[in-house]
């Protein structure tokens, strides 16, 4: 609910900001360092990316109300491509719930203007959101490695049928954000 | 109570977050990179994400909320608290709602920031959100301007700012403690509570006399009249209701208000004094009006009596604004007052026209007594040499004005609560019984 917010410099908005929205700030910043410190013990070590890396960050925490954070989840994204080789280890498991760390954070700034404080109650119901949306992550994973275990020929129907869920999901997403944008 | 309903700042309705539109844009880049790449770890970090974007995306509400706002009280006592109430009818899918109210001096909002919010469970198609509110100062403020909006569930979409409508809270002086013994130098009326000057029935005792017909049997003097051979009865004054004039002066305000718990300025104590002292007589049957000095759009409170009286004059009182009109002409303002009146006057006697119009009043033949408003312990707010010495000028010319009006035959007292006006008022009422006294 940026727009509840006031329209005044993101310095302001972080002086005004309650205890409670601080520490999802940090939140931010220290779940993108640690998605960082993944990277850089499970894969190739590129000091530039990471210093970018952590400068994206730092503009996420600063400005979660904006699309910061949105081009920090993208080269996260990006960075593990690069960065990580292709395993479906532990590693993977807590890259993806430091992720979705970040994300959850940046919602539950945005939820109001600085300085209001989140009733208990709706801690508590993201709580339980968040472990099942992590739980989907584990499924995927376990998942993954099942398959990764049968050892398998690439199949170019299961590509194909992936291919094509993923693009209905494209699809499906940009009906919806079309849609409501034209109100 | 008036509510207010509230328009959206724009009409775009609903629209997807910040965080929908994160989740859903970068699970859809992971997941195209995942399968270009042949990279299944890249899917398993979009998959938390998809989850929630799905989830939002299918919890687009589809009403479209109306808002409305309340106070539980438009007026109020100084230190007493009301309710601000933003109601949303319409509210399901709603899962979030939030309102920022505007701060204002002397409200004190709980909590302090203004914004509040409330969680709505899934079953509730109306939801109010609720500002406590406390008045620390008496008069008229605009409360409740502000924003609402509200997020549907997970998260997905954002409704409004819709902009808060402002209500008036009038905030009524807390009369200061008082109470007066005196007896009034000239009651008028028919009724009340003041010993008048003529006989009648009353408990007062004027004399035991020969009885008259028309005396009533219950005032038969027995003693008396067995003593002598001949009837007396006992006579009594007559009780009346009196006039009683109240003249605040608003023209000039020193000292820095604390509201209700801090330090009070000199036109605090005016106001609060005024409102007791008409608290006090209304409750004993007496007429009270009201004159405001220095204000412009402030009309004079007619004489009256009674419970409901009292709310018209603290209602004016709560309308005071100070040095609304610094440029007083006492001799264009009009002051309807009937012979008899006591003409009370609240001031700090700081400017001429305060004295002017005090003196006016004198002169005219009515009873006025001024009431000091100055505080003894007054926070002035600076502590430079130069600033306590224009004070000390300042004072300087304040007694030469009390001694102007002291030499017009005008007693000041300072205000300190009960017992205030009794010593004057017996005074007064001495001048008035004598040979040649006033009438």
């Amino acid at each position: 609910m940026r727009s509840l917010a006031d329209p005044s410099l993101p310095l302001d908005r972080l002086t005004l900001s309650s205890g409670q929205q601080r520490g999802f700030r940090a939140a931010v910043l220290v779940c993108a360092l640690a998605f960082l410190a993944v990277v850089w013990v499970h894969g190739e070590h590129h000091p530039l990316l990471t210093v970018v890396g952590v400068l994206v960050a730092a503009q996420a925490a600063g400005m979660p109300e904006t699309n910061a954070p949105l081009v920090l989840l993208v080269y996260l994204g990006l960075l593990w491509l690069v960065a990580t080789p292709d395993r479906l280890d532990g590693w993977t498991l807590l890259a993806a719930a430091l992720l979705f760390a970040v994300h959850l954070a940046c919602t539950l700034v945005s939820h109001g203007p600085a300085g209001l404080r989140l009733d208990p109650r709706l801690l508590r119901s993201w709580a339980v959101r968040g472990a099942i949306c992590l739980a989907a992550g584990l499924l995927v994973w376990l998942a993954g490695r099942g398959v990764a275990a049968m050892q398998r020929p690439s199949s170019g129907v299961v590509l194909g049928a992936a291919l094509a869920v993923v693009l209905a999901w494209c699809g499906l997403v940009a009906l919806r954000l079309a849609r409501s944008h034209r109100g | 109570m008036p509510s207010t309903s509230a328009e959206p700042e724009d009409e775009a309705g609903w629209r997807p977050t910040a965080s929908l539109v994160r989740a859903s844009l970068s699970t859809a880049l992971l997941a195209v990179l995942a399968l270009l790449a042949g990279r299944p770890d890249l899917l398993v970090l979009a998959t938390p994400l998809l989850v929630h974007a799905a989830a939002a995306f299918l919890r687009r509400p589809r009403g479209t909320p109306t808002v409305r706002s309340r106070l539980g009280t438009d007026t109020l006592r100084e230190g007493d608290g009301t309710t601000l109430e933003v109601s949303l009818d319409g509210a399901s899918g709603v899962e979030h709602a939030v309102v920022g109210v505007a701060s204002r001096r002397w409200l004190a909002a709980d909590p302090p920031s203004g914004f509040v919010s409330r969680r709505s469970t899934p079953t509730e198609s109306s939801l109010t959100v609720r500002l406590p509110v406390a008045s620390l100062r008496w008069g008229r403020r605009p409360f409740g301007d502000g924003l609402a909006g509200v997020l549907s569930g997970w998260s997905g979409y954002e409704w409004g700012p819709v902009r808060l409508g402002a209500h008036t809270l009038t905030t009524l002086p807390i009369p200061g403690r008082f109470d007066s013994a005196a007896a009034f130098p000239h009651p008028i009326g028919l009724v009340g509570s003041h010993p008048s000057r003529r006989r009648g029935d009353g408990y007062e005792f004027e004399s035991i006399r020969a009885f008259r017909p028309g005396d009533r049997l219950r005032r038969v003097q027995w003693p008396v009249s067995l003593r002598t051979g001949e009837l007396h009865v006992t006579s009594t004054h007559a009780e009346e209701d009196a006039g009683i004039l109240l003249v605040v002066d608003g023209g000039v305000e020193v000292g820095a208000s604390g509201g209700l718990p801090g330090a009070a300025s000199s036109l605090d104590v005016a106001v609060r004094a005024a409102g007791a002292v008409a608290e006090h007589h209304l409750s004993r049957g007496d007429r009270v009006g009201l004159r405001v000095l220095g204000s412009v759009r402030h009309e004079p409170v007619p004489m009256s009596a009674g419970r409901m009286h009292l709310r018209r004059v603290l209602g004016a009182l709560a309308r005071v604004v100070p040095g609304e009109n610094r440029d007083l002409d006492p001799e264009h303002a009009r002051f309807r007052v009937s012979a008899g009146t006591v003409v009370v006057v609240f001031s700090a006697m700081l400017s001429q026209a305060s004295v002017a119009a005090t003196t006016m009043l004198a002169s005219r033949g009515l009873d006025v007594v001024v009431v000091d408003c100055l505080p003894g312990d007054l926070d002035l707010g600076g502590s430079e040499p130069q600033f306590a010495l224009a004070w000390r000028m300042r004072l300087l010319e304040r007694r030469a004005l009390l001694a102007r009006a002291e030499r017009a035959g005008i007693p000041v007292v300072a205000w300190r609560g009960p017992g205030t006006l009794d010593e004057v008022m017996r005074r007064l009422r001495r001048r008035a019984v004598a040979p040649g006294g006033r009438r």
